[in-house]
Formats: structure tokens, C-alpha cells, sequence
């Protein structure tokens, strides 16, 4: 590590156009940095390109021009560097949970011994440690993300990706997995990469929150406020009919 | 009592109630005796004319073509269907073939099956073996088309990729519509058994079958009917209790929201 000023992610010029080239570009000329450990929210309304975008980061979907990096290092495909939580559905239904997140172990390299540890540790973090042996059919929705957030966090990924991780979710289901998902963050610091569409969303989990529109980045706004937040804190509605208002 | 074995004996004695009425309506002397005998009558008689070793014995051989047949038809399916349907270019090369042969009834196989085969063990097997394979081939492919996408990608995140991602999450992902090709298989490989037997055989329950009605004995071919039908319904339902135990809990993925 050379130190300081290296981001963690670097998203330079990147486009995207899919089928022919000449049509309009999901994205055009993105640019973006995080720092190591920080937390930066993708947020926009639907088809705005935010998912298209971290699939670039996670290497799922290559970029027209331009190119991500992720310590310095080139993305060319996914790999396990690159944790992924998509909205739902992405846990593996023919394993319990418990093996779910022993498969991400195991897949970061650890013998079957220590990845059994691991996974029972990380059940344990999200709160699901009585329910290991359960498949994710037998899951509510919102277990079936905790879980999600384990495994990807049992590949010990450099950065973590999250895919409207909570959308598919109830409100209230919604709230608590925010808090959960902080909790967790903050004893597993990771650089991460979360999209939404929910302006609160991003105000109450986020370092930054990078609004996308037009085929790119419209604007960042700095949350700079202690974690947890409250919703009707001053500084954070300020924000919120900011980004609003700059929505239209 | 727990609800699987109340279903269990209601299926039962729904088969009693069939028995009763067809022994009802045999006895009331509506129709001759001799071209509908009652059932009981029908069992007593037909073992005394095959008696219980020979029927075992037939059993035993039919049960055998289907086992051999069943297996080569299942294997070959699933093979053919996993990597037709994750390598594009077997995929798109065997996919007319497949849909060209796929509606020809494996009976219609059977002169062709003698002429390749000759009257021995093999034109039977191959015509069970035809059974088998098309319905297990069009479930697992079906099955390798559907993957949703989200566990293929969940898979790369996790640095899977090529034959690993098939074997580790693209296979498990079909095994259900897998399962669903075997049951139907079992079924049409019994379904085509007795016809597979008329191929000059001097065993196996068709065999049974076709023999007796060249010598009028109107018991055994009934006696034979009822075997096949019992034999079918014992082995796909332990077909069924070992495919509910291989795919284990996943099958529940009914909400428990």
C-alpha cells in the first residue's frame, strides 16, 4: 500500500450501451471513487442505470468504454474479491443456511473445519444462529437476507456490493434491516457499494449518496452525521428535499 | 393417525371400493363370466395357472428390462440435457434433433429396434430405455433453461465459473425438474413394458399377457393387468419417498412468510 489518497473503487468514464451502439447509453462517461471502509449509496429512480453500474464494479457485466478498478487493480469478471448481496432470491435453495454461508466460506479458501466456524460466527452476527438448519424456503424474506449479507461476508471480500438489498422487503421489515445491516458494518468494516431507490434509505446508511440520473452521476451529498440517524434530524431532512428537488 | 397415512388408506380403499363393484357387477351375471370374470375368481384361478413362482419370475424379469432400461434412458437424458443446455453450441445442434424424434412413440420403434437388435434382451430394453429418456431429457432441459439467473450470478460473486459454476450451483438448481423427468419416465417405461414384451419374449408380464390370450385364459391376462398396475403404483411411490429424500427440504420453498 503506497498509503493514504488510493481509493478503494475507481469507476473512470465508464459507459454502457446495450445492443446496438448506437443506442442511447445506459451510462455515459461515469466517474466514481470511494475510499477504503467508506459507505456510498447509488440512489435513483428505476432504470436510471445504478444497477447496470455495479454490476460493472462486481465485473457481472463488462462496460462498453472505460474501466473499474478496484485497488488500483483492474475489474475483468466477478470473483470473490467482490461480494455480492442481490435483492432477493440469490441464496442457493437446496442448502440450509448454514451451508450457505459455509459455501462463501469455503469459497474464500477455508478447510471445511474453519469454514463451519466461520459460518456459525457470521449466523450468529446476523442473528439467525438457531436457524442453521433451516432451508431458505422455510425463511421469511427478510431472513433470507441476513443470510445473503452473511455468505457475502463469509467470501472476506475486499468490497461489498449490495443490489437494492432490501426492496423487496416490508417498510417495517425494511427499518430493521437497515439498523441490522449498520450493526453488522460496523463490526465488519467493508468499502461498500450499496444501490437504492429510497431517498431515506440512503440518507440513514450512507457516507455519501452518489444521486444518479441522465446517464451518470448528478450529485453527491455528504451525510456527515453519526450513525444511527434519525429520521427527523434536521440535517437530514435538509438533505432530503435537496436531493428531491434535484430529482426534478 | 397422521394425515399421510389417512391419505394413504383412503387411496386404499378406494382401489377395495373399485374391487367390490367390479366383483359386484362380474357376479350379477350382466355380463358372461368368462369374458369378465370377477376379480377374486380371476386371481384365484389365474394362480392356479401361473402359480406364485412363475409370477414372481415374470415379475422379477420385467421388473429387470425396466430397471435397465430406465437407467440408460435417465442417464443418457440427464447427460444430453446438462450440456445441451449449458453449451450453447451442443445445445443448439442437438435441440432439432431431439424435438424430430421426441414425438415418435417408442412402440413405433419396435420393428426397427428387432431389425438393430434381433429378438433378444436388447430390442426390449432399448424400447423401455426410449421410454425413460425423452421424458427425463425434456424435464432436465426445461429445468437448465429456467436457472434463474440471480443463483448463476450469485455463483460467479463467489468465483465460480465454467464447468465448477454447473456442477455447484447450475445442476443443483435443476434437480427438481429432474426429478419431475425420473417420475415420468418410471411411468412411461412401465407404460411401454407390456408392449416391449410382445417383441418374441418367453418372459416378463406382457409376455404373460399375450400368451395367455392366445390360450383364452381370460384369469391371467387379469391376474397380469393387475400385477402391472400394483407394481407400478409400489415402485413409483418408493420412487417418489427416495427423490422427496434426495431433494430433501428444498421442495418446501412454499413461503414461510
Amino acid at each position: 500500500m503506497t498509503g493514504n489518497a488510493m481509493p478503494k473503487i475507481e469507476v473512470l468514464r465508464v459507459s454502457k450501451h446495450f445492443g446496438a451502439a448506437s443506442s442511447a447509453p445506459v451510462l455515459s462517461g461515469v466517474d466514481l471513487a470511494c475510499a477504503e471502509n467508506e459507505f456510498v449509496c447509488l440512489l435513483g429512480r428505476s432504470g436510471c442505470g445504478k444497477t447496470t453500474l455495479l454490476n460493472i464494479i462486481a465485473g457481472l457485466v463488462p462496460p462498453s468504454s472505460g474501466e473499474v478498478r478496484v485497488d488500483g487493480e483492474r475489474v475483468t469478471g466477478p470473483g470473490r474479491g467482490k461480494g455480492m448481496v442481490f435483492q432477493q432470491n440469490a441464496l442457493f435453495p437446496w442448502l440450509s443456511a448454514r451451508s450457505n454461508v459455509e459455501f462463501g466460506a469455503r469459497r474464500s479458501g477455508l478447510e471445511k473445519q474453519a469454514a463451519r466456524r466461520i459460518a456459525e460466527e457470521l449466523l450468529e452476527l446476523v442473528g439467525l444462529r438457531e436457524y442453521g438448519e433451516r432451508y431458505p424456503g422455510q425463511l421469511s424474506g427478510g431472513m433470507q437476507q441476513r443470510v445473503a449479507i452473511a455468505r457475502a461476508l463469509a467470501l472476506d471480500p475486499q468490497i461489498l456490493l449490495m443490489d437494492e438489498p432490501f426492496g423487496a422487503l416490508d417498510e417495517i421489515t425494511r427499518l430493521d434491516m437497515q439498523a441490522e445491516l449498520l450493526r453488522v458494518w460496523s463490526s465488519r468494516r467493508k468499502t461498500v457499494v450499496f444501490v437504492t431507490h429510497s431517498i431515506m434509505e440512503a440518507l440513514m446508511l450512507g457516507d455519501r449518496v452518489a444521486v444518479m440520473g441522465g446517464g451518470g452521476i448528478a450529485s453527491i451529498h455528504d451525510v456527515a452525521k453519526d450513525r444511527p440517524r434519525s429520521r427527523s434530524d434536521p440535517a437530514v431532512i435538509r438533505l432530503h428535499d435537496e436531493i428531491w428537488q434535484g430529482l426534478h | 393417525m397422521n394425515p399421510r397415512a389417512a391419505d394413504a388408506l383412503l387411496g386404499l380403499g378406494g382401489i377395495l371400493i373399485v374391487l367390490a363393484g367390479w366383483e359386484l357387477v362380474a357376479r350379477s351375471g350382466v355380463v358372461s363370466q368368462s369374458v369378465f370374470p370377477p376379480p377374486i375368481h380371476a386371481m384365484v384361478i389365474g394362480l392356479r395357472k401361473v402359480p406364485l413362482p412363475d409370477l414372481g419370475g415374470h415379475v422379477w424379469i420385467s421388473l429387470q428390462r425396466i430397471a435397465f432400461g430406465f437407467s440408460a434412458g435417465a442417464l443418457l437424458g440427464v447427460v444430453i440435457a446438462v450440456a445441451g443446455g449449458w453449451y450453447r453450441v451442443f445445445g443448439n445442434l442437438v435441440r432439432p434433433v431431439v424435438e424430430m424424434l421426441r414425438p415418435i412413440p417408442p412402440l413405433a420403434w419396435i420393428p426397427m429396434a428387432i431389425v438393430w437388435f434381433g429378438l433378444g434382451e436388447p430390442s426390449k430394453v432399448f424400447v423401455i430405455f426410449l421410454g425413460a429418456f425423452f421424458p427425463v431429457l425434456t424435464n432436465t432441459w426445461k429445468g437448465m433453461s429456467n436457472i434463474d439467473a440471480t443463483l448463476l450470478r450469485a455463483g460467479q460473486t463467489m468465483g465460480l465459473s465454467g464447468p465448477e459454476l454447473l456442477i455447484k450451483v447450475a445442476i443443483p438448481a435443476t434437480l427438481p425438474d429432474i426429478a419431475t423427468g425420473l417420475r415420468i419416465g418410471w411411468g412411461l417405461a412401465f407404460g411401454v413394458l407390456v408392449a416391449a414384451e410382445l417383441i418374441a419374449a418367453e418372459s416378463g408380464l406382457g409376455y404373460m399377457i399375450m400368451h395367455a390370450r392366445q390360450l383364452g385364459e381370460v384369469e391371467v391376462i387379469i391376474l397380469g393387468i393387475l400385477v402391472i398396475g400394483a407394481a407400478n403404483l409400489v415402485t413409483d411411490w418408493l420412487l417418489a419417498r427416495v427423490l422427496a429424500n434426495w431433494l430433501g427440504k428444498w421442495q418446501d420453498t412454499t413461503r414461510a412468510e
